[in-house]
């Protein structure tokens, strides 16, 4: 149990000590894992205070998705320069520190602050390269927009306004994340940013109740710009993240968040290196995909077409070619995978049993 | 009548004026008029006016830096229109005084929303770093203007650090033969 204020002054302190630390040193294999560790335990210990499962493992995410990473299979052979190993750490770092402060203004300075580390980090000789000038266009582009819809939200002008502040509000969000169309090659960190915007955007749903019917319509896009993509450079995440917006624009029903926290958890467990997972494990009880299913189409009985949308949607995730992928994952990935899913289906199971929230 | 007649010649002048440089520069002036005059009309100038001004200067060496890398002129509409939009803006500050402060309030939260959109449209479909820049920057004035009228510093530091880095981008871009990126 720890107050709030307590919780994001660590966040900094941590965030300065890891950056820090992976400056002077280098970054040995050994201390980014202990990084990496010390922020999940301090991101279970500060999210403790909640009192369903389903935030606690919200709360986890960029820690998780840092773990993932760090620990990952395809580390070795890569040759990433010093800043671009820096960043995750700083990404996830930022999205802790965003979840936990949970202001929708604050978030628009976080995720400018992230920006402004990818875009230092792309400067070349030669000023920014490609995939910097469209990263400055995405993401100042989709902040400044999500501001403007941030304060026609506070305005308060009318039922019609609030509902075009909405979208305005989570398209530019969604869009300084780069979950609809992502320039270029999919980097490390890729999720930490979508990680952090989609638990306080449904947390901000519940002052402003317009914001889901934005979300639903925003994953729906999401989801088909993922399935129309083509087939060469559809990417696993991408699924997982229209699901993940789909899942925070339900309503807040008996489940407490818990679609919303299952898909960030997969998203946070898929590494760009990899890409596509093979397809045999996206069955039960292999990978939290069929347990989200399951749980998003319990939750989803009252919106029959959105239901039906996004089964067609998940075809393309199941039929992604077999085999297709550069190599299988480790033991320890479909360990973890694993695990999730078990998690998922043990929380859905208690929570449709009775036992309300933990 | 002749209101009208001022804010088409206005609008005609940004139109003309748009090519190069000075359609920033224009569009920053115009924000930092109205948000001066808003602040004016209620009585409290304060860091809020330092810093729409701030902002216009900023834009005005980002259009300064703008003349050296070589751009098309063809993605500018946009602007235009945001521009205008800006123009109308100054000029019911200057005119409606008084009891009408909650229109032209609510006619400054719409103006910087269209410069917003406008801004982004005109990025998003923005070939080369210039007219990039321009589009940013266009966003970033209907940006302060929305935290002018809802009075929030917080975001306006955000928007004049925004405004600095943009600056250092173009700074940092070729001027020999740039603007084919």
């Amino acid at each position: 149990m720890m107050a709030p204020p307590l919780y994001a002054s660590l966040l900094g302190g941590w965030l300065v000590l890891a950056q820090t630390a992976l400056l002077v040193t280098g970054g040995t294999l050994a201390l980014r894992g202990l990084l990496a560790v010390v922020l999940l335990v301090l991101c279970g210990v500060g999210s403790a205070h909640f009192p369903d499962m389903a935030r606690i493992m919200t709360g986890c995410g960029p820690a998780l998705a840092l773990c993932v990473w760090v620990f990952g299979p395809s580390r070795a052979g890569e040759n990433a320069s010093r800043g671009g190993d820096m960043l995750p750490f700083f990404l996830s770092g930022i999205a802790a520190l965003a979840m936990a402060l949970g202001r929708c203004d604050l978030l628009v300075a976080l995720l400018g602050c992230g920006l402004v580390a990818r875009l230092g980090l792309a400067i070349g000789p030669r000023g920014l390269d490609r995939d910097g000038w469209q990263v400055l266009r995405m993401g100042l582009g989709g902040l400044l927009v999500a501001q403007g819809g941030l304060f026609v939200l506070q305005a308060d002008w009318g039922h019609m306004q609030d509902q075009a502040g909405a979208i305005l509000l989570v398209g530019g969000l969604l869009l300084a994340c780069g979950v609809p169309g992502r320039p270029g090659m999919v980097a490390p960190g890729w999720n930490m940013e979508a990680l952090a915007v989609l638990p306080v955007v449904a947390q901000a749903a519940r002052i402003w109740p317009v914001l889901l019917p934005a979300l639903t319509f925003m994953g729906c896009v999401c989801l088909s710009w993922a399935v129309l993509s083509r087939r060469g450079r559809s990417f696993l995440g991408d699924y997982w993240a229209g699901w993940a917006v789909l899942a925070a624009g339900l309503p807040g029903g008996g489940m407490g968040g818990l679609p919303l926290a299952a898909s960030l958890l997969a998203m946070a467990c898929v590494t760009p290196s990899d890409g596509r997972l093979p397809w045999a494990m996206l069955w039960p009880p292999a990978l939290p995909g069929m347990a989200i299913v399951l749980v998003l189409v319990g939750e989803m009985g009252n919106m029959p077409p959105v239901a039906l949308l996004a089964g067609a949607s998940l075809w393309p995730v199941m039929a992604a070619c077999p085999g297709a992928g550069p190599g299988r994952p480790s033991w320890a990935r479909a360990a973890l995978l694993l695990a999730i899913g078990c998690v998922v289906l043990a929380c859905a199971g208690y929570d449709q049993m009775g036992g309300g929230s933990w | 009548m002749l209101v009208l007649l001022f804010g088409v010649l206005v609008i005609l002048s940004l139109s003309t004026s748009g090519a190069r440089g000075g359609g920033p520069v224009w569009h920053g002036a115009c924000m930092a008029a109205c948000v001066c005059l808003s602040r004016w009309g209620l009585g409290r100038v304060g860091p809020a006016c330092i810093m729409a001004v701030g902002l216009a200067g900023l834009f005005g060496l980002l259009g300064v830096q703008m003349l050296h890398v070589p751009a098309g002129a063809r993605e500018r509409s946009g602007l235009r229109l945001a521009g205008g939009l800006a123009c109308i803006a100054v000029l019911a500050q200057v005119i409606m005084q008084g009891p009408q402060v909650d229109m032209t309030a609510r006619l400054m939260g719409m103006t910087g929303l269209a410069a917003i959109l406008c801004g982004v449209w005109g990025a998003c479909i923005a070939r080369g770093p210039v007219a990039l820049c321009a589009g940013l920057a266009c966003g970033l004035d209907g940006v302060m203007l929305l935290a002018a009228r809802a009075d929030s510093l917080l975001v306006m530091g955000e928007v004049i650090i925004a405004a600095i880095g943009l600056n250092i981008l173009l700074a940092t871009h070729p001027r020999s033969h740039g603007g084919a990126a």
